[in-house]
């Protein structure tokens, strides 16, 4: 049904409104209400909401020269919050700011990608622009790349190909209030309490295949205490009727989900495509014996546990889940019901001469998801004679401490998500050793393989995607040969929905929770 | 009565420039970095020392200290051109985790602990106060027996756990109350009272006890000085002597010690608000303590102080104006 | 021991008395208790709870069993009976060395103040009201989350000691103030006794009974206060167990294991409870004026 309130709960800040910055699932999801990007991902449940479909674009995008230049033509009508059109314009400045130094966080592409981006400093800085991005008319764009990218046009479907008209961006202040091109606008926003959206009445239905806009109005809290969202949401009472959980539930709110047929109804499951895992600092912890011997030590079922048991999702035995293309079945480090082989680990630590044992510290997340995590790690290992000592990291510093490859130590519990389907902004990001940086560096495995490097320089210039994807699925296997890090859990998403909210079904792009454009109030 | 008025106040300037440079001291000498907190996930050298020129932590501590008080009185701008966000007076710093003022974010939450304080000082006053009074009054009775027993009791429970008590009894087991949720009283007054209750009640109970057995103390203590014997003496009503006589003296340190709680809770009650997940002033710092957010902890800190030494001033005044001996004396 | 004897005679203090020892027994006895159980207080038992009910204990009352007499701990199930003996042990010793702390600076402090009063009083009185007006909570977390890489017991001993001399040394300082200008003192001081041998022997001596009721009333608040640190997330690291971690991590199972908070929960009570009563009888044993 059209019209009424949604009310979405969430125990998280927004990290950023400014499609520029915006590189956090839920935080892309919000998004999807308020801008509209070149390509976007389809509004469907399970495998098919990976598929990228045309959003402001005719198409997904047209490649010519070798994929080294895509073309792209925007839909006519299509309307910003106060009625002026969507111009390519808009969309080469949109990108442009993801390339200034005062607006960061957000996806790397552009600057790897871009012909001459290296040397650019967005439009602050730089204002004569960036010359690889063309726009010929007001309708098409054209960016040149550096090199053949065949899923570019699943890139654009990143907020940071969102357009932002140049006299309406205010710079780092875009954040707070960026400009609606998507059925929503901001009417308020007040960072880690309260984002309201109201409706966009330039935004044309008839321009857009992906959003339903149903509700009149989105309300979503932010930075609720989880117990609160979940207790709130079994209930279901009054307003909380109309109200949708942005986070799975946790742990602790299982039983009372599952033992209640009623609830468990309002349940929503859905598939992504992260996986989780624990990452072996391969520079402090160089002998591949050592780091099996965690393989096979980790309780992969007590790490679940933590994190709710079996509805947080699959166990993991590989790099790649069963949601991506390219997944081929494996478990070379196998224990029963995923428990650990304690005695399989002490076997091989003896063999790498620390029958003794020995001690490794954990960096974890200073909360209580992240002790327990940490604990589950701890207990696991030391049925194999490791010593764990946790080194817990407030949450604001987390990824800068452990991004610093000089403060990492041995063990980070870590994950990721792809950016899109398929394993080309996974595997190539977490396992070149020439991507190691001082600082900010996402290989935290510092994982270092010339044999790995070579194999993923030949398949980034693999045209056709089939084949791609089958040369990373062989590159998965023969990376965790080398056990760089302990995949542990593909995860789902177990959401709680209002007793009044249709059309909720969880979306693999958004690691399996909630598509916000697709609900709506039954009454 | 100025003058006394001046002394006190420069007394208590002097006090709060003292904790402000104590917990400055903490704070920026520490090992932990603040710009590190602030600099995010793609955490790069460069925006790094981006961040600490913005903070100013490229200067000398004293410098940052003298910019810090400055700010306080004057406000300041951190950074400059189009990065620029300036921090209006008073600025008690500039949360670059959240983008926002500190004193911004502490006066939107300070409606939600002062409901909570000002609520349970309602309560524990009259609770507390009164047992205290008839304990003392009944000296050795059932009742004395009884209430002190239960004084002692809830001066013993931490607050968590009564918190955690109240909350399963009250919305699992009798199912009497909602679960705990913020409600503006503006919006829905009957729900605020709903939301206030367990709050009230878990710090109510603790500060109750400790009540009752101080007034019934210091009661004990002044009906048994020369004066009141001297008041019975004269044949005065028992309800005299004691309102008169020995309930105002016995009261004074009560009002002290009262001045000082409500201060403090005003500060926050760190965590009755983490356990109901009410967004106060505690809940504030207890979430900046997570995140590591250290200009928040840092004004939530002074923040805190000065309510407790504003607190204690009021009282010294409120004694001046009720007793002209203090004003000779102070 | 006529302390001791005095305070047999009362029936509550009697009772305080004995649940204090017993608790300092089953901290002191912790390891033997998890021998004895074969239960450590580290090791998970996976097996305990059920995964499908995102970690719920299997069993009633929080998984109460012959193997696990208090329950288990959701997710993970660790023993709750050797987490809470360990956490004993843990509450108790950094109450004491804490309280240790504070009587030792606080004394110092306080005779200094009071025995010599002039700028050293002045300097220490303002301290002293200084640290008492000082959002101590916060101000505790900060510091502790502010020092990385140190031993949580040490910091918690230093921290909770730092902030509970000013209680002990208002009242040493009363005392000695009381106790120099005494006759016994001004008696000594013509004999020819120095300063050292009079703080010695003369006032130090007398401030035992005083001493000792503000300790055993300080107990109680360093262990609540230890239990509060945790509780907020600053208290001793994973896995060593502690009170109020047990309860932090309890605050979202209340609804659907509340074994696990009202355990620790009643045991901290029980704790602070016993030490106040004990507080309150110490002082009336050693002051009779203030039997009431």
């Amino acid at each position: 049904m059209r019209g009424g309130t949604l009310h979405v709960l969430s125990t998280l800040d927004l990290e950023h409104l400014d499609p520029a910055r915006a590189y956090v699932t839920s935080t892309q999801d919000v998004g999807r209400l308020l801008y509209r990007t070149l390509t976007t991902f389809a509004a469907a449940p399970g495998q098919a909401g990976g598929t990228v479909v045309p959003d402001l674009a005719t198409d997904t995008g047209r490649p010519s020269d070798g994929a080294k230049t895509w073309t792209f033509t925007l839909k006519a009508g299509v309307k910003y919050e106060d009625g002026r059109p969507v111009t390519s314009a808009d969309i080469k400045y949109g990108v442009e700011r993801t390339f200034a130094p005062e607006l960061p966080e957000g996806p790397p592409y552009g600057r790897l990608w871009l012909a001459g981006g290296s040397a650019y400093h967005g439009p602050y800085k730089d204002p004569g622009g960036l010359a690889s991005i063309e726009t010929p008319d007001e309708r098409t764009v054209v960016f040149h790349l550096n090199r053949p990218v065949a899923d570019f046009g699943s890139a654009v479907s990143l907020p940071m190909f969102a357009p932002v008209p140049k006299d309406k961006d205010t710079g780092v202040s875009y954040d707070a209030r960026p400009f609606s091109s998507g059925p929503y606008r901001i009417e308020s926003f007040e960072p880690k309490k309260r984002l309201t959206l109201t409706r966009n009445t330039s935004w044309d239905p008839a321009t857009d295949t992906v959003r339903k806009g149903l509700p009149d109005k989105v309300v979503i809290d932010l930075n609720l205490d989880s117990a609160v969202v979940d207790q709130r949401l079994i209930a279901g009472q009054g307003e909380d009727a109309d109200a949708v959980a942005l986070e799975p539930i946790g742990p602790a709110s299982v039983a009372r989900v599952v033992n209640d047929p009623q609830v468990k109804q309002r349940l929503v499951t859905g598939e992504s495509i992260n996986t989780r895992f624990l990452s072996i600092n391969t520079r402090r912890v160089p002998d591949v014996k050592v780091r099996q011997a965690i393989a096979y030590a980790l309780d992969k079922d007590a790490l679940r546990t933590t994190r709710g048991g079996p509805i947080a999702g699959q166990l993991a035995t590989t790099l790649l889940p069963p949601t991506l293309p390219g997944y081929a079945a494996e478990d070379p480090y196998p224990s029963p019901d995923g428990k650990g082989d304690p005695a399989k680990a002490k076997a091989l630590l003896a063999e790498a001469g620390h029958a003794e044992g020995l001690t490794l510290t954990l960096d974890t997340v200073a909360s209580a998801g992240g002790k327990a995590q940490g604990e589950a790690v701890q207990a696991a290992l030391a049925r194999a004679g490791i010593t764990v000592k946790i080194n817990e990291i407030s949450s604001s510093a987390f990824y800068s401490t452990v991004g610093n490859s000089a403060q990492e130590h041995d063990l980070v519990i870590d994950g990721w998500t792809p950016d899109w389907p398929g394993a080309s902004t996974y595997l190539p990001i977490l396992f070149d050793g020439r991507l190691i940086t001082a600082e900010g560096n996402n290989n935290r495995a510092q994982y270092d393989s010339k044999p790995v490097e070579a194999k993923l320089d030949q398949l980034a210039g693999v045209a056709d995607p089939a084949a791609a994807q089958a040369g990373y699925g062989e590159l998965a296997k023969q990376i965790m040969q080398d056990a760089p890090v302990v995949p542990f859990l593909w995860d789902k998403a177990a959401v709680l929905v209002g007793p009044n909210v249709g059309g909720a079904y969880g979306h693999t792009a958004f690691v399996g929770r909630l598509d916000l454009v697709s609900l709506g109030l039954r009454k | 009565m100025i003058v006394y008025l001046l002394r006190r106040l420069a007394v208590t300037a002097v006090i709060l420039l003292v904790i402000c440079a104590a917990t400055f001291a903490v704070f920026y000498l520490m090992p932990a970095d603040p710009a590190q907190g602030a600099c995010g996930k793609a955490c790069s050298p460069e925006r790094l020392a981006e961040i600490r020129t913005t903070l100013g932590l490229d200067h000398p501590p004293l410098v940052q200290f003298r910019d810090y008080l400055l700010g306080l009185v004057a406000g300041r701008t951190y950074g400059t051109g189009a990065q620029a966000v300036s921090c209006h007076l008073p600025c008690l710093g500039f949360s670059f985790q959240t983008d926002q003022p500190v004193w911004q974010l502490l006066t939107a939450r300070l409606p939600v602990s002062a409901s909570i304080a000002c609520g349970a000082a309602v309560l524990w006053l009259l609770a507390g106060v009164s047992a205290g009074v008839v304990s003392a009054l009944r000296r050795g009775s059932l009742w004395d027996r009884a209430a002190m027993t239960a004084a002692l009791g809830g001066a013993s429970l931490p607050v968590y756990f009564t918190a955690l008590v109240l909350q399963y009894l009250l919305v699992v087991e009798l199912r009497v109350l909602p679960y705990p949720r913020v409600v503006p009283l503006a919006e829905d007054p009957a729900g605020w009272l709903q939301s206030m209750v367990m709050p009230w009640l878990t710090l109510a109970m603790l500060y109750a006890g400790v009540y009752a057995r101080i007034t019934r103390g210091e009661l004990l203590e002044s009906l048994g000085h020369n004066y009141v014997r001297t008041a019975r003496a004269k044949g005065l009503p028992e309800v005299t002597v004691v309102r008169r006589h020995a309930l105002r003296p016995a009261l004074m340190p009560i009002v002290t010690i009262f001045g000082m709680d409500l201060g403090a809770l005003l500060g926050g009650a760190l965590i009755t608000e983490s356990v109901f997940g009410l967004p106060g002033v505690g809940k504030l710092a207890a979430d900046a303590i997570a995140g590591a957010d250290q200009p928040v902890i840092l004004g939530v800190t002074l923040f805190a102080a000065a309510f407790v030494v504003l607190a204690n001033l009021l009282v010294d005044l409120v004694y001046a104006v009720l007793d002209p001996r203090v004003r000779a004396v102070g | 021991m006529s302390l001791l004897r005095s305070l047999l005679r009362q029936r509550s203090a009697a009772l305080a008395l004995g649940v204090v020892a017993l608790l300092v027994l089953l901290a002191v006895a912790a390891p033997l208790i998890s021998w004895a159980t074969g239960n450590s207080p580290t090791a998970f038992h996976g097996e305990a709870v059920d995964p499908a009910l995102g970690g719920l204990p299997r069993g009633a009352a929080g998984g109460i069993s012959a193997e696990h007499w208090l329950g288990v701990e959701p997710v993970n199930g660790r023993d709750v009976l050797a987490r809470v003996v360990h956490g004993a042990q843990v509450s108790l010793l950094i109450a004491v060395l804490a309280t240790a702390l504070s009587v030792l600076l606080g004394t110092a402090l306080g005779l200094l103040a009071g025995f010599f009063g002039g700028w050293a009083d002045t300097l220490i009185g303002r301290s002293m009201d200084l640290l008492m007006s000082f959002p101590s909570l916060i101000f505790m977390i900060a510091l502790i989350a502010a020092a990385p890489g140190v031993d949580r017991r040490l910091l918690l001993v230093v921290v909770l000691g730092f902030f509970g001399w000013p209680y002990v040394g208002r009242i040493v300082r009363g005392q000695a103030m009381v106790l120099a200008r005494g006759e016994f003192v001004a008696a000594a001081r013509v004999l020819g006794a120095s300063r050292r041998a009079l703080l010695l022997r003369e006032v130090l001596p007398n401030l035992t009974g005083p001493v000792l009721v503000v300790a055993t009333m300080s107990i109680p608040g360093c262990v609540a206060t230890e239990a509060g640190l945790s509780f907020l997330g600053v208290g001793v690291r994973p896995p060593t167990p502690s009170w109020g971690q047990m309860i932090a991590t309890a605050v979202p199972w209340y609804a659907t294991d509340p074994a696990y908070f009202l355990i620790p929960g009643v045991f901290l009570f029980v704790t602070v409870l016993a030490f106040n009563v004990l507080g309150d009888a110490v002082r009336d044993a050693l002051d009779p004026r203030s039997r009431r």
